[in-house]
C-alpha cells in the first residue's frame, strides 16, 4: 500500500492562512477608504460653472449668494427650466396675471443665465410670470424678444473706464457706477409705461434696462462682470446687484444646462433595443470568463527543464567571414584561398612538404601544360583591386585545381576528405608566402 | 478548482429563459440574476460532491535506463483512499524531453480502488529525465465544477547515449581476430608477444622457425605470435566549452561519447583494460578497472547525465589524471577539438608530458560543412565564405602538425566517421606493436 502523496496545491484553509495578511491588508485599505469617502461628505465635485452660485472661483457667483443670504434673502439654485419654474412657483406671492406691484422685502425674484443658449426657443415662455421679478443676465436677442419685447439689443461695449448710472432706477442710482464689460440695450418697446436705461455708454446703449412686462418688472443686465465674484468688488457692481436681486425675499439663480436641450427626431437605438439586450449582453459577459476559466486552468504547474545551448560549430566560419566581407578584406580572403590551393596541388602531385611555390608552379605547368605566367599571376602575383576580381580569381583558383586533377586522371570535384589520419596532407607551408 | 466545458454551456444556455422572460413579462435582468445564482449553486453542490484529488495514493514503476531514440513506457498506480470516487483527469507532468506521447489521462478510480495510467516515453535528450508532480482534476456528477490538486511524485529515468557506431563493432572485432594470429598465422609481425609452438605447416614464414624447438621434437617446430595483452587504454573525454558546439546537428561530446564507446568495447575485447575520464575542471565521469559487459554498461550509465560545461578546460591537470590511472606506459586517446592555435594552446602545452611515457591519440571532429563551403565560390559572400572555410582548415592542420610534432597521433574526422576512424586507429597500433 502505497503512502498518499504530499500535495503541493494548498487546500482552502491553507491558502487563506497564508494569504492572511493580503487579504487583511485588502480589507483595511477598502475599510480606510470607505471612512474617508463618509467623512468627506460623499466627494464634492469642484463646481466650474459661470455665474455658479456654488461656485467660489473668479467666474462663480458664490460671494453674491452669500452676501444674499447673510441680508436675509433665500437663493436657491435651478439647472434646468422645470426646476427653475417650479421653484419660481412656489415662493411666488403673486399667480400669473395677478401681479400689481414691486413690495419692497417681498416676492420672489428668478435669475435667467442662457451663456450657451441651451434654453429652448419654444419654451422660454414658460418663464414669463411666474415670479413676481425677472432678471436677465447678459440675454441674447430670442431671448430678449420672448422675456422683454421692449428691449432690444444694441451691440457689446468694452468700456475701460466706469459707467455712470445717469436714471433714475434706485439700485442704479446706489450704485454710481459700474464696469460694464459686455452687452447693452435699448428700449425699443412703445408704450412702455415704467421703462428706464441706466448706464449709457453711447447713445441709447444702456447696460441696465428696467422694463414691465406683464406687470411684472424685468431688468436686462448687460454685464456678467456686476455679478461674478472677480469683478463684483469693483466700482458699483456690488450694489447694484444686491439693488437689484434683493428687492424680494427669495432669488432662484436659474444657470441653463445641457439638461435643458430638448432631444428630437426619430427615437434612438437605446429606445428601439428590447430591455432583454441589455441583461443577454451581461449573460454572454458571464460565458466569457467562465469559458476563460475554462481554457485557462492549468492542470499543475509549468514544468521546467534546463535546455543546453545550440551552439553551431560553423558559426565561427561564418563569424570571420562577414568579418572578412565587411572590412573588404579581399586580399587577406585571397591569401587563405591561395595557400589552401597550393597545399592541396602539392599533395596532388607528389611534392615534398617544404616544396617552395616556385615547384608547384613548375610542376602545375608541366602537368597541365599551361603557362607558368598565367599559374604563377593566379597562385601568386595577381593583387585583387576589386571584389569582382576577387571572385574571378577564386574561380580560377578552383579551375587550376580542376585542371591538375584532369591531368592526373583524379576526380575533378575534390572529394572531401572524410577523415584523415597519418600521412597528413602538407601543412600550409611558410614558405610561400 | 476548474470549470468544465459542460459549465460554460450551462451558463450560455441562459440565453433561453432570458429572452423569453424579458419578452413575455420585462423580467430580462431577474432572469439573468437568477440563471447565475443557478448555476453557481449548481458548481457549488458539484464541487462538494467531486471526490477529493488528495485522497488519492500514487505510487511509480519506472524502467530505470532506456536508450537514447528507444520508447519506454512508465506506469503511475492511483489508489483512492478517499469516501467517494475520483473521476476526472490526470495530468503526468515529465519534462519535454523525456518524450511522453501524451500526459494527459482521463481516469475513474473508485472508493478503495487502484487504477494503472501507462504514460509512453520516448525521450530525445540524453541525461536524467525527470518527473516531480502529477496533476488531478476530480469532477463531480454533474461535470460542471473540478476539484484540483498537484500532488508529489518524484520519478526519473535514465536515456543513455545510443552508441549508434556500435555498427562499427562487428566488423573491427573481425579485424581483431585477423590480428589474433588465429587466422593469418602466416604473416609474421601480427604483434610481438610470443603465443606457442606448433607444427610447422607449408606455407609458413620459415624465420619464425623455433630451431631450438625443432631440435627437440622430430618435427620441425615454429612459434607463432599475437598481439600484446593486458595494455591500459585511457580515454580522456574534453567535456569543456569546446564540446558543446553542434556538428553535423550532433554536439561534439556526444561523438566523443560514440567514439569512445566503439573504442571500449574493441579494446575490452582484444583483452586491454580500459578507463575512461570525463574531464573538464574537475572529473565529470570516471570508470576505472571494468571489463567485458560491465565496461560497456557502466560507462553509459556515467557517461549518460554529463553534459558540457561552459568552461574551457583545464589541460594542465590532465597528466595527473592519467597518472591516477596507471604509471605503464598506456593508449592515451583525448577526445577533443582542434580548432585553431590559440584555443589548442593548453592541450599542446601538455602533450610532451604526456607522449614522454605513453603513447598519445588525439581525436578531433571536424565540420564537413566547412569542407563543403570550401568549394562553393560562386558569388561574393560565398567566396569570403570559401576564404574563411578555408583559414579554419588551415588553422586546424597547423594544429594537427604541431601536436605531430609533439608526438601525439592525430584522427579527425566527421561525426558520423570519428568513431571508426578511431577504432581503425587503436587497431592499426596493435598490428604495429606500437601499444
Amino acid at each position: 500500500m502505497s503512502q498518499l502523496a504530499v500535495a503541493s496545491t494548498p487546500t482552502v484553509r491553507q491558502f487563506f492562512r497564508r494569504s492572511a495578511f493580503w487579504i487583511g491588508a485588502a480589507v483595511f485599505v477598502l475599510a480606510a477608504s470607505l471612512v474617508l469617502v463618509v467623512v468627506n461628505g460623499g466627494g464634492q465635485s469642484v463646481d466650474s460653472g459661470a455665474l455658479s452660485i456654488t461656485n467660489a472661483g473668479p467666474g462663480g457667483s458664490k460671494a453674491l449668494a452669500e452676501v444674499l443670504r447673510q441680508q436675509g434673502v433665500s437663493v436657491s439654485a435651478a439647472t434646468t427650466l422645470d426646476e427653475a419654474v417650479a421653484a419660481a412657483r412656489d415662493g411666488s406671492s403673486a399667480g400669473p396675471g395677478t401681479g400689481t406691484g414691486t413690495g419692497t422685502g417681498t416676492g420672489t425674484t428668478l435669475v435667467v443665465y442662457d451663456p450657451n443658449g441651451y434654453l429652448p426657443t419654444d419654451r422660454q415662455t414658460e418663464l414669463v410670470g411666474v415670479s413676481d421679478r425677472l432678471v436677465l443676465i447678459d440675454p441674447g436677442v430670442f431671448e430678449l424678444g420672448d422675456l422683454a419685447p421692449g428691449v432690444g439689443a444694441a451691440g457689446s461695449v468694452d468700456a475701460s473706464a466706469p459707467l455712470t448710472a445717469g436714471c433714475s432706477l434706485p439700485a442704479a442710482q446706489r450704485a454710481e457706477t459700474i464696469t460694464a464689460a459686455g452687452s447693452t440695450y435699448r428700449v425699443t418697446g412703445a408704450g412702455q409705461i415704467s421703462s428706464s436705461g441706466c448706464f449709457e455708454s453711447y447713445g441709447d446703449a444702456y447696460s441696465v434696462v428696467r422694463v414691465t412686462e406683464a406687470g411684472h418688472p424685468v431688468t436686462v443686465v448687460g454685464s456678467t462682470e456686476v455679478f461674478d465674484n472677480e469683478h463684483i468688488v469693483d466700482a458699483g457692481n456690488a450694489a447694484l446687484a444686491l439693488g437689484v436681486l434683493g428687492e424680494g425675499s427669495r432669488v432662484v439663480w436659474y444657470v441653463a444646462s445641457a439638461a435643458d436641450v430638448t432631444a428630437d427626431g426619430a427615437p434612438s437605438l437605446g429606445q428601439l433595443t428590447p430591455d432583454w439586450v441589455t441583461p443577454l449582453i451581461l449573460l454572454l459577459i458571464a460565458v466569457f470568463v467562465a469559458a476563460a476559466v475554462w481554457r485557462g486552468r492549468r492542470l499543475g504547474p509549468v514544468v521546467v527543464e534546463n535546455l543546453p545551448v545550440i551552439v553551431r560549430g560553423s558559426e565561427t566560419v561564418d563569424g570571420r567571414a562577414r568579418l572578412y566581407a565587411r572590412s573588404g578584406a579581399r586580399s587577406r580572403a585571397l591569401d587563405a584561398l591561395r595557400i589552401g590551393t597550393l597545399s592541396r596541388l602539392a599533395g596532388l602531385l607528389g611534392l615534398p612538404r617544404r616544396a617552395s611555390v616556385d615547384d608547384i608552379v613548375a610542376a602545375v605547368g608541366e602537368a597541365t601544360g599551361q603557362k607558368a605566367d598565367g599559374i604563377a599571376a593566379t597562385l601568386l602575383r595577381t593583387v585583387p583591386s576589386s571584389e569582382a576580381q576577387l571572385v574571378e580569381l577564386s574561380t580560377r583558383l578552383t579551375e587550376l585545381e580542376n585542371a591538375v586533377r584532369l591531368a592526373l586522371g583524379r576526380p575533378a570535384t575534390p572529394a572531401s576528405p572524410r577523415h584523415t589520419s597519418a600521412p597528413t596532407p602538407p601543412p600550409p607551408n611558410e614558405g610561400i608566402r | 478548482m476548474a470549470v468544465s466545458g459542460r459549465f460554460v454551456l450551462l451558463v450560455a444556455l441562459g440565453a433561453v429563459p432570458i429572452v423569453l422572460f424579458g419578452q413575455l413579462y420585462g423580467l430580462a435582468l431577474p432572469a439573468l440574476g437568477w440563471w447565475l445564482a443557478l448555476v453557481v449553486v449548481l458548481g457549488i453542490v458539484d464541487l462538494i460532491a467531486a471526490g477529493s484529488p488528495r485522497a488519492l495514493a500514487l505510487e511509480r514503476a519506472l524502467p530505470a535506463r532506456v536508450r537514447l531514440g528507444e520508447t519506454t513506457a512508465g506506469e503511475l498506480y492511483l489508489t483512492n483512499t478517499g469516501r467517494r470516487p475520483v473521476n476526472g483527469t490526470v495530468r503526468d507532468a515529465w519534462q519535454p524531453s523525456a518524450g511522453a506521447l501524451t500526459t494527459r489521462f482521463a481516469v475513474r478510480v473508485p472508493r478503495g480502488e487502484r487504477r494503472m495510467v501507462t504514460v509512453v516515453l520516448r525521450p530525445f535528450r540524453r541525461g536524467e529525465r525527470r518527473v516531480e508532480e502529477v496533476g488531478i482534476r476530480s469532477f463531480g456528477p454533474l461535470g460542471l465544477w473540478a476539484r484540483q490538486a498537484t500532488l508529489r511524485a518524484p520519478g526519473r529515468i535514465r536515456v543513455l547515449p545510443p552508441f549508434t557506431s556500435r555498427k562499427h563493432l562487428p566488423s573491427r572485432l573481425a579485424r581483431l581476430r585477423e590480428l589474433d594470429g588465429r587466422t593469418s598465422i602466416m604473416i609474421r609481425g601480427q604483434g610481438t608477444e610470443f603465443d606457442s609452438l606448433r607444427e610447422y605447416v607449408r606455407g609458413d614464414d620459415v624465420r619464425s622457425i623455433d630451431w631450438r624447438a625443432t631440435a627437440r621434437h622430430n618435427d620441425v617446430v615454429v612459434r607463432t605470435w599475437r598481439p600484446e595483452r593486458d595494455r591500459r587504454v585511457v580515454i580522456v573525454i574534453d567535456s569543456g566549452r569546446t564540446s558543446a558546439a553542434r556538428i553535423d546537428n550532433e554536439p561534439r561530446l556526444d561523438t566523443a561519447f560514440e567514439a569512445a564507446l566503439l573504442l571500449s568495447a574493441l579494446a575490452t575485447r582484444a583483452g586491454d583494460r580500459v578507463d575512461v575520464i570525463a574531464y573538464d575542471r574537475r572529473v565529470r565521469a570516471r570508470v576505472k578497472g571494468a571489463t567485458g559487459a560491465a565496461l560497456l554498461s557502466g560507462l553509459v550509465d556515467a557517461l549518460a547525465p554529463v553534459d558540457p560545461e561552459l568552461l574551457e578546460t583545464d589541460w594542465a591537470a590532465i597528466p595527473a589524471q592519467v597518472r591516477q590511472v596507471t604509471n605503464q606506459r598506456a593508449l592515451v586517446v583525448l577526445l577533443t577539438s582542434l580548432e585553431t592555435p590559440g584555443s589548442s594552446r593548453g592541450l599542446l602545452a601538455v602533450l610532451p608530458q604526456l607522449t614522454q611515457r605513453h603513447l598519445v591519440l588525439v581525436a578531433s571532429v571536424t565540420d564537413p560543412e566547412t569542407f563543403a563551403r570550401v568549394s562553393r565560390r560562386s558569388d561574393r559572400e560565398e567566396t569570403y565564405t570559401a576564404a574563411a572555410a578555408e583559414r579554419a582548415l588551415l588553422d586546424v592542420a597547423r594544429v594537427a602538425a604541431a601536436a605531430r610534432q609533439q608526438g601525439a597521433d592525430v584522427v579527425t574526422g566527421a561525426p558520423a566517421d570519428l568513431p571508426p576512424a578511431v577504432a581503425d586507429r587503436y587497431l592499426a597500433l596493435k598490428a604495429a606493436g606500437r601499444l
